[in-house]
């Protein structure tokens, strides 16, 4: 099997003036599954294109178990890749796409035949095998991606945005199907998305970019309870963590002018963000001691089990892309739209981040 | 306000008056073109099967009797199967090897991107701009250099080079429009370039494939200056060049039905491949506008 170790990995395309890779290092375990987490554009394709040897780093090495294989082409890594749009052959059949890498092999037909027909029974594609891509759904498509894949056990997978041309339904059974099926060819995966519940539940660890920079590589919990950084906090959770101006001076946190009456966490004088998780915001009355600020509720988003409480508040009090306050509340708790309440944080669960690196200030 | 609305709806109505003049102009045009191309290519069917004594007497009417004889004299004054045989053997070869040329040619022009391949493929470009003629004698003097004037390779080989052009830049565009992707799928499944060109890049460029030879063919079919310039024997003459001649031996026998029944022997294999084939030409040039 293998593992993958980035070793200060950097692109930058001709004619570019930014870096769409920086020195991006980390280790991918043998038999891990990674996830590339990110906003578009933030490097997650380039990263997997340079580990598949569709793309040269500028600077760094890729390492598979231990090896620089930068001079490897990219059929000799024993890799497997699945592309976005699937990339499968239109001329061929779901038989000759599955058994194309092994026909390339030369592998005998008698085998190749037994093998594809496995990976097909593997994905329930047996029906199905006489077909062109042309007349398949989406969801079958992207089986056949994975079968041309798997069919011939390579030690690693690369997966971009497998899932993005899904519907919603089919996208929540295909994430639990590829983590059973990892887990069964026990192969190392590196699967890239932007949707951070796709990060969340299918990887063992996350590798989270943003702007061609690795920002934290954790466990999915780990990212969730302890960000390192302002934007980590911010793309991991959903709806995303409220982020507030505050600023410390002697032991006394001040949200705008309003001291907190709480006994903030240790930290030295300065300017900080405090990041409060939605399901952590509180409503309770204006007057009351808990409150912390006021705010009025802008929009109220019934999702059954919980409600989504979007609350307006002094806009200097709140990053200038970073909207207004949601509370998660229950159902039944529910103040009207309009109406004035008081907004309570515990600052024992917030997170702390400082204001000019955005660096979390618990973590040191 | 009322007024507003009057004149607004006034000007709705103008528009739509001239875009309907100008629609209705356009297809009045387009089919006055259409009937006249059939009319004539009628006209020359029908006159093929009439008698010399009656053609022009009355020009539209149908052929009293049925004279097979004309075409077995077009047979005879084509020496049709000598040069059916000579435009197929030509056409065919030259077609042939210009895709086995072009093809490779362009699919590396279009995805190598190695230096110098836009000039080259501007180069190409201006290749389809240069007259046959300009070239005709230092190629007939070039073709007799190496023994091969007067002979069907030494066409051939002319068909081939002038073909090349047109046939490598058309092959560009179509190899451009194909995605990226296949390619690199079929990279990291161990496929070699040359594997990756033919075992799926060539299969996807087949409608263009076939467009592409379709034209060349039709284009080579009716050439006439090269086949007029490169071969002299009677027995290395294309039937254009057999044209030529029943129309010379016409001066002498007025045997205009003859003719026509030699001119229908000779634009009804390609009309026929045409209708045929039309639709998939059509798909062929237009699949990279569509993507
Ligand atoms: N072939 C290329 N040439 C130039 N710039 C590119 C190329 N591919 C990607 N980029 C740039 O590199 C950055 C990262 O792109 P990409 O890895 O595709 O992002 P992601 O997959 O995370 O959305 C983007 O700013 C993108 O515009
Ligand atoms: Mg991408």
């Amino acid at each position: 099997m293998a593992s993958i170790s980035f070793d200060k990995v950097t692109k930058r395309f001709p004619g570019s003036e930014v870096k769409a890779l920086s020195s991006v290092s980390f280790d991918i375990g043998d038999g891990e599954f990674v996830v590339l987490v990110g906003p578009s554009g933030c490097g997650k394709t380039t990263l997997l294109r340079i580990v598949a040897g569709l793309e040269s780093a500028t600077e760094g090495r890729v390492l598979i178990d231990g090896k620089d294989i930068s001079r490897v082409p990219p059929g000799d890594r024993n890799i497997a890749m699945v592309f976005q749009n699937y990339a499968l052959f239109p001329h061929l059949t779901v038989e000759h796409n599955i058994g194309f890498g092994l026909r390339i092999r030369g592998v005998p037909k008698a085998e190749r035949k037994r093998k594809v027909r496995e990976a097909a029974e593997l994905l329930e594609l047996d029906q199905y095998l006489d077909r062109r891509p042309g007349e398949l759904s989406g969801g079958q498509r992207q089986r056949v991606a994975m079968g041309r894949a798997i069919v011939r056990r390579p030690a690693a997978f690369l997966m971009d945005e497998p899932l993005s041309n899904l519907d919603a339904k089919l996208r929540v059974e295909m994430r639990a199907e590829i983590s059973r099926l990892q887990r069964r060819l026990g192969a190392t995966m590196v699967y890239v998305t932007h949707d951070q519940t796709e990060a969340m539940t299918m990887g063992d660890r996350v590798a989270v970019l943003d702007q061609g920079l690795v920002q934290q590589v954790a466990p999915p919990v780990e990212l969730y309870q302890n960000p390192a950084n302002v934007f980590v906090g911010g793309f991991i959770g959903a709806p995303r963590m409220n982020l507030l101006r505050g600023t410390c001076r002697g032991g006394t946190l001040r949200i705008g002018d309003r001291p907190v009456r709480q006994k903030a966490p240790n930290m030295g004088d300065g300017e900080v963000l405090i990041g409060a998780r939605p399901e952590d915001v509180e409503l309770v009355s204006p007057e009351s001691e808990a409150a912390v600020l006021t705010g009025r509720v802008a929009l109220v988003e019934h999702l059954g089990k919980e409600t989504h409480v979007h609350l307006d508040i002094d806009e200097s009090l709140t990053l200038p892309d970073g909207g207004n306050i949601v509370a998660t509340s229950a159902p039944l708790a529910v103040p009207q739209e309009g109406a004035v309440v008081g907004i309570g944080i515990d600052l024992h669960l917030t997170h702390f981040f400082a204001a000019d690196s955005g660096l979390s200030m618990r973590a040191h | 306000m009322t007024g507003s609305g009057a004149n607004r709806f006034q000007t709705g109505v103008a528009k739509r008056l001239y875009r309907w003049l100008w629609r209705g102009l356009g297809g009045a045009f387009v089919w006055l073109w259409v009937a006249f191309s059939l009319g004539i290519l009628a006209w020359i069917i029908l006159a093929a099967f009439k008698r010399n004594d009656t053609v022009f007497a009355d020009l539209w009417s149908l052929p009293d009797s049925i004279e097979g004889e004309n075409f077995s004299d077009a047979w005879g004054l084509l020496n049709l199967a000598r040069t059916s045989f000579n435009s197929v053997l030509t056409v065919g070869g030259g077609t042939f090897l210009t895709m086995a040329v072009s093809a490779p040619a362009a699919y590396a022009l279009a995805r190598m991107g190695f230096r110098g391949a836009g000039g080259l493929t501007a180069f190409f470009a201006f290749g389809i701009g240069v007259p046959v003629h300009s070239i005709v004698i230092p190629l007939f003097l070039g073709l007799s250099e190496v023994g091969l004037s007067n002979s069907l390779t030494g066409l051939t080989i002319a068909y081939v080079g002038v073909s090349i052009p047109f046939a490598v830049f058309l092959m560009t565009g179509f190899f451009r429009s194909l995605p990226t992707e296949l390619e690199e799928a079929a990279t990291m499944e161990g496929a070699k370039p040359v594997r990756v060109f033919f075992s799926v890049m060539l299969p996807l460029a087949k409608p263009g494939m076939v467009a592409t030879s379709l034209i060349v063919a039709v284009g080579l079919w009716n050439e006439f200056l090269l086949a007029l310039t490169l071969t002299f024997d009677e027995a290395k003459r294309t039937i254009g060049i057999g044209l030529l001649n029943t129309f010379g031996a016409m001066r002498y026998t007025s045997n205009w039905v003859g003719l026509f029944a030699a001119v229908v022997i000779m634009i009804v294999p390609m009309t026929v491949l045409y209708t045929w084939m039309s639709r998939r030409i059509i798909e062929g040039l237009t699949v990279g506008a569509t993507r």
